[in-house]
């Protein structure tokens, strides 16, 4: 796939206005955020929700993780750093809990500024950048399309709910009752959006929404290459989509 | 470690004494420039080592040597100090009421206020005690390039080339071009180096300004022709916030009404699409926009694939 790369191969210096991070800091567990630059001799800031309440924009990545460059449009892409910009100033640190909540209308229009509330109970690395994306009016994925948590993606929730209950006893002002609660709820419940097969849905194509099925398919393959494995044979579209595809083309 | 610890006796000797010193001071009617400066308002936070000097010195000759001559290698060559500590307070009513009320952020009314300032500092020397003793970091940026914009016609005046240079790096300070400072005209008279500056402080009040600003789609189109996409972004962004945030749709749809299509840069064009797509229902002129944009872009041969996806 030409649009992911490793650092190795080709630096940071090289990404147009936006990429999406990718990496794997744990076992099993992989990590994803925004890299954007508004013009070409600006630094680059890498924005991502690292956990709960910890929402940073730092100067660098680990050298380890791999990068993104998004099949979509130069220009929408500085559209897109612009965001990246104010979601970044207007949001503190601490102001976006991690929760299961769906990445749509999470950032009030008005200010930027996430929206608690009753159905913003928080995100997850990957669903912040889905909003971060759709907030550009970029949607990345087809959202209705996305399966129910299979058993990996429950015992996934739970572990998140396990994590937060365990902060809450620690530091019973960082993580609130409600809060818990909230996640809680949405365990069993909310779609799970991994941050490799959100990477991958921002290689794709230029059309979007992408389907979950293109998504998952390049996301395994994203975590091959993380792992060091060789990248898998290209995508095979369904006859519907190289239909679809031949349109597209032909309308420009 | 014994030598660290204090003695209590000698802190309590020591607060007094300074208990005195200030009792002292206050007798005198002396002040303390952190004193002028937090005991006036923020509007009002002009000349605070000036009228420091003014209230506190100005009436003390026989202490022999002021704080004014202690500090003599600070001062600017045309400026007669010994001149101001006989100045009558006109003199420094005048430099205080000059930016009391700065103008609305808006070109008519810096125009306004510029011919009142004219009329106000009719010296060079006047405009080195303003320079030297405004506190311009308490007002917002705009403020200061008026002040250029006000002594466009004494280039030479040594005090406003610092003042130009801190005004520079206040915007490089805040990411803004400092282009917008230089004169890219062919044309250098002061009539249009002062309409350049009096452009540039209505761009940087838009960018500023906590509310929307009147003409910022303007200002935003300025900011792409000199190459600060990250401001023209900003411009749009922040200001369409502020509409949105105080509600004021019909005041947006107007901006977008006026926005001039055709002087635009595409990254303006599409900001106004981008922030305008979640509430586009609420705005009756935005499809006529999209519309003139797709054929704008169309005309200029710049309409891509993708470009407009999802922002109709």
């Amino acid at each position: 796939m030409d649009r992911i790369h490793k650092q190795s191969d080709r630096t940071l210096d090289e990404v147009e206005h936006i990429a999406v991070v990718i990496g794997e800091p744990g076992l099993n567990q992989r990590h994803t955020g925004i890299l954007y630059r508004i013009s070409d001799s600006d630094p680059l800031g890498f924005l991502h929700l690292e956990g709960h309440c910890r929402l940073f924009c730092e100067a660098s990545v680990k050298p380890e993780f791999s990068w993104v460059a998004p099949r979509i449009n130069k220009l929408r892409l500085v559209q897109l750093a612009g965001i990246c910009d104010a979601i970044a100033s207007e949001n503190a640190s601490n102001s976006i809990p991690y929760g299961l909540s769906a990445p749509v209308g999470v950032f009030d229009n008005a200010t930027k500024r996430f929206l608690l509330g009753p159905t913003e109970g928080g995100l997850t690395c990957a669903s912040f950048v889905l909003a971060v994306f759709d907030n550009a009016q970029l949607q990345l994925v087809k959202y209705s399309g996305w399966p129910p948590p299979d058993a990996e993606d429950y015992q996934w929730q739970e572990n998140v709910l396990k994590h937060l209950r365990d902060l809450r006893s620690k530091h019973p002002d960082l993580v609130s009752k409600e809060h818990i609660d909230c996640v809680q709820s949405e365990v069993g419940t909310s779609v799970r959006y991994r941050p490799e097969q959100v990477a991958a849905a921002s290689a794709i194509r230029e059309r979007r929404p992408v389907k979950y099925r293109y998504a998952r398919a390049l996301g395994e393959q994203i975590v091959n290459l993380l792992r060091g494995n060789p990248f898998g044979s290209t995508m095979q579209y369904s006859a519907w989509d190289r239909i679809v595809r031949w349109f597209d083309r032909m309308r420009y | 470690m014994s030598n660290l610890t204090l003695d209590p006796k000698e802190i309590i000797r020591e607060a007094r004494k300074l208990e005195e010193q200030k009792r002292e001071e206050q007798s005198l009617g002396m002040r303390s420039p952190r004193d002028c400066y937090r005991s006036a308002s923020r509007k009002n936070r002009l000349l605070p080592v000036y009228s420091w000097e003014y209230l506190g010195r100005h009436d003390d000759e026989s202490q022999g040597e002021s704080e004014f001559t202690s500090t003599s290698t600070e001062r600017p060559d045309e400026f007669d100090y010994k001149n101001l500590q006989i100045q009558d307070q006109k003199s420094y009513k005048l430099s205080e009421g000059i930016f009391a009320d700065y103008p609305r952020p808006d070109v008519n009314e810096f125009s306004k206020f510029l011919k009142s300032m004219d009329a106000r500092v009719a010296s060079r020397e006047m405009w080195t005690q303003v320079f030297a003793y405004t506190d311009f970091s308490a007002m917002p940026t705009y403020a200061s390039i008026l002040a250029l914009a006000a002594t466009a016609g004494e280039k030479q005046l040594s005090a406003r080339q610092v003042f130009a240079e801190r005004c520079r790096s206040t915007l490089r300070a805040r990411g803004i071009a400092e282009d917008i400072l230089e004169c890219l005209a062919e044309d250098t008279s002061t009539e249009s180096t002062v309409a350049r500056y009096i452009d540039a402080a209505h761009m940087v009040a838009c960018l500023e300004e906590q509310v929307a600003t009147d003409g910022y789609l303007d200002a935003a189109i300025h900011f792409e022709r000199i190459d600060d996409t990250r401001s023209a972004l900003a411009c749009v962004y922040r200001n369409a916030r502020h509409r949105l945030r105080d509600n004021q749709f019909a005041e947006l749809d107007k901006d977008i009404e006026k926005f001039d299509i055709g002087a635009a840069g595409i990254n303006t064009m599409l900001a106004v699409l981008t922030v305008t797509a979640p509430i586009k229902s609420k705005l009756t002129k935005r499809n006529r926009l999209f519309r003139q944009i797709k054929a704008e872009l169309k005309k200029r041969g710049l309409l891509e694939k993708g470009l407009l996806d999802g922002l109709k």
